[in-house]
């Protein structure tokens, strides 16, 4: 086959340079995960799941996100994703438009990325107004201030760990909040990750939905495997 | 053409909020249609293109193998090597298409490969033309890469077969691409490879780019052949080919799709996919190097277990006095309900809700469809006997 298309490509891949990296140093998976991820297929778990994820896996997630966090989600609000980069992605598609500044201290390549893609910019510094503040708990704590009293919709990123409380916990500002939080650094090849809580649930599920129907079978029962044992 | 000629407005037919309100959107329809069947007790199912058989053992041992030998950290974005590699030789080889490894990118199953291909294709305006009635996960991925959809009609008489006339009627200065489903979702028509050598020839002639969904394409029954577009004389260069295993090896869960394109194309979308889902599960790759190297015999097997429900179907149906398009492939039938004056909408959800039965409403592929349903043959047979038993009860008590 000839190397080039008899038409040009999308203008909007030009300049769509960054590319995020998975771990390559991840542990071996332990013996009980892969036990159970074989124990799911034997019993059939090769078809699509809810489109939001094994409500099993919602449940744990949610208790993983209350331990750690102290905000309480329910587990209807939870979407698993593949892996880390989707639940990004489809967060900054659903959470913000063309035309639009989006905070992202940490600079993450699948923001800029996905920015880029729709016609969005990604900024680091809070110097413009923006439609989505994409932040961590390791972020300085005057901008992460400054960008929740802004009113801008909020992804908490638990990839990154620091200081910083969720911003969930105040009631007020919990229904634009968006915890991400995915199984990257333990089992990057199995592709999970989650998108939780916000009044933009249902439309963070549906564009999940439309972008991939639901998250692999198998490493979802794995990750159920995983979490219980935390 | 048409859609049964069934009022269209959803105002007054008798289903409840949930349903009239994503009425207008097949999408949605379809979602709400699966959420309402979860409560239903002792629903069947011919509703979701899930294939209710089981992935082959032979699978599952390759991806245990896998699993078990640690081989579990993630690909290259585009897929494991050795997958892309026998995904090209089984295109050159069933297919006829001059392809190599790195013309294929593994995606996280069919879908994302959509929304990757127009990501990847269109610029805001670009037009690009749909066989109607068709599955509408489509229309979502072009809007959101900017691109207008423009459809083809297709037609009952035709068995949903293409026709270039129409496809060169649609044409305008901004078509950049032209789809192509077959076997089709839903009507479960192919395009013959008589159309398919038309289509080409308009396609070279207008500098179309042509997007050849081929999931369906180990399903082809009464002699019937698939035939890949890809495979023509000049068509190397403008053909971008997706297939995927969720159908043929009964892997929905798994997640895995393929594309095969010029490398420019799959450069883009390997950029695209870096920062949408990053590389699909490495344990599906794994269990897809198995099913594309392995044997065929569970492929045959579901084929012939589909062709005995078809005709199962096909006579039940006829029983009830309604049509269907000739089902030359794929594995549904495209009802016309016409003859029950009941909006297809409106019928859905009263098989489900009184009969125990999840079937889409054509409008659900198209808001055109009022007058069709999509059945699956994805139960066993005891299972598709009584689903048209209880279809035939709702049928004949609410029959106008």
């Amino acid at each position: 086959m000839n190397g080039h298309l008899a038409r040009p490509l999308a203008a909007r891949l030009n300049g769509l340079s960054a590319l995020p990296l998975l771990p390559d140093n991840a542990a071996p998976v332990p013996a009980h995960v892969i036990d159970a991820a074989k124990a799911a297929l034997d019993r059939g778990e090769t078809h699509y799941t809810d489109r939001a994820g094994v409500p099993v896996l919602r449940a744990l997630v949610a208790a993983r996100i209350e331990k750690q966090c102290g905000v309480q989600i329910d587990p209807k609000a939870i979407t698993i994703t593949c892996g880390l980069a989707e639940a990004r992605s489809v967060a900054v598609r659903v959470l913000t438009k063309p035309g639009t500044a989006i905070l992202c201290p940490q600079g993450f390549a699948e923001v800029a990325g996905v920015a880029h893609l729709i016609g969005a910019e990604m900024i680091t510094q809070l110097d413009q107004p923006v439609s989505l503040a994409y932040l961590t708990p390791a972020d300085p704590p005057e901008i992460m201030q400054a960008a929740i009293a802004s009113g801008a919709a909020i992804v908490w990123d638990l990839t990154h760990s620091g200081p910083a409380a969720h911003p969930a916990l105040d009631p007020a500002i919990a229904p634009r909040v968006t915890t991400i939080d995915s199984l990257d650094a333990q089992f990057p090849g199995w592709r999970i990750g989650w998108l939780a809580g916000s009044e933009m649930a249902d439309r963070l599920r549906g564009f999940k939905q439309s972008l991939t129907i639901c998250t692999t079978s198998v490493s979802q029962w794995a990750a159920v495997e995983w979490l219980q044992k935390q | 053409m048409g859609g049964g000629g069934m009022a269209t407005e959803a105002v007054n037919l008798r289903i409840p909020e949930e349903v009239r309100a994503v009425a207008g959107d097949p999408n949605r329809l379809r979602l709400a249609l699966i959420e309402l069947s979860a409560q239903v007790k002792d629903v069947i199912t011919l509703g979701r293109g899930d294939p209710d058989l089981a992935t082959p053992p032979h699978i599952i041992a390759a991806a245990e193998q896998a699993m078990r030998a640690q081989r579990n950290a993630p690909t290259p974005l585009a897929g494991l090597p050795e997958l892309r590699a026998a995904i090209a030789s089984k295109l050159h080889r069933e297919n006829g298409l001059p392809v190599a490894a790195e013309n294929i990118i593994v995606t996280t199953g069919g879908q994302e490969a959509v929304f990757l291909i127009m990501q990847t294709l269109l610029d805001p305006g670009d037009e690009i033309l749909v066989p109607d009635p068709r599955y509408t996960a489509y229309d979502e991925a072009i809007l959101n890469a900017g691109g207008k959809l423009v459809l083809v009609p297709t037609d009952h008489a035709d068995a949903f077969n293409l026709r270039p006339e129409a496809i060169e009627a649609a044409i305008t200065p901004r078509t950049k691409a032209l789809i192509i489903i077959s076997p089709s979702n839903p009507t479960s028509g192919i395009v013959t490879e008589d159309r398919a050598r038309a289509i080409a020839d308009i396609a070279i002639r207008y500098n179309l780019i042509v997007i050849s969904d081929e999931i369906y394409e180990k399903f082809v029954y009464d002699g019937w052949q698939h035939f890949s577009i890809g495979s023509l004389p000049s068509m190397d260069n403008r053909t971008i080919t997706l297939n995927g295993f969720s159908k043929s090896y009964a892997m929905t869960g798994w997640r895995v799709g393929y594309v095969a394109a010029p490398q420019d194309v799959i450069e883009g979308m390997t950029r695209v996919k870096a920062v949408t889902t990053g590389p699909a599960a490495t344990v599906s790759q794994w269990a897809a190097l198995a099913a594309i190297t392995g044997p065929d015999d569970a492929i045959n097997e579901f084929r012939a277990i589909y062709a005995e429900r078809r005709h199962i179907l096909m006579d039940g149906l006829r029983a009830m006095g309604m049509d269907y398009s000739d089902p030359r492939g794929a594995f549904f039938l495209w009802t016309n309900s016409a003859s029950t004056g009941i909006h297809a909408t409106e019928l859905s959800y009263l098989l489900l809700k009184e009969g125990r039965v999840l079937i889409f409403p054509g409008t659900a592929f198209g808001e055109q469809w009022s007058g069709y349903l999509r059945i699956s043959v994805l139960q066993p047979t005891a299972q598709i006997r009584e689903a048209l038993e209880r279809t035939r009860v709702v049928v004949e008590k609410y029959r106008r």
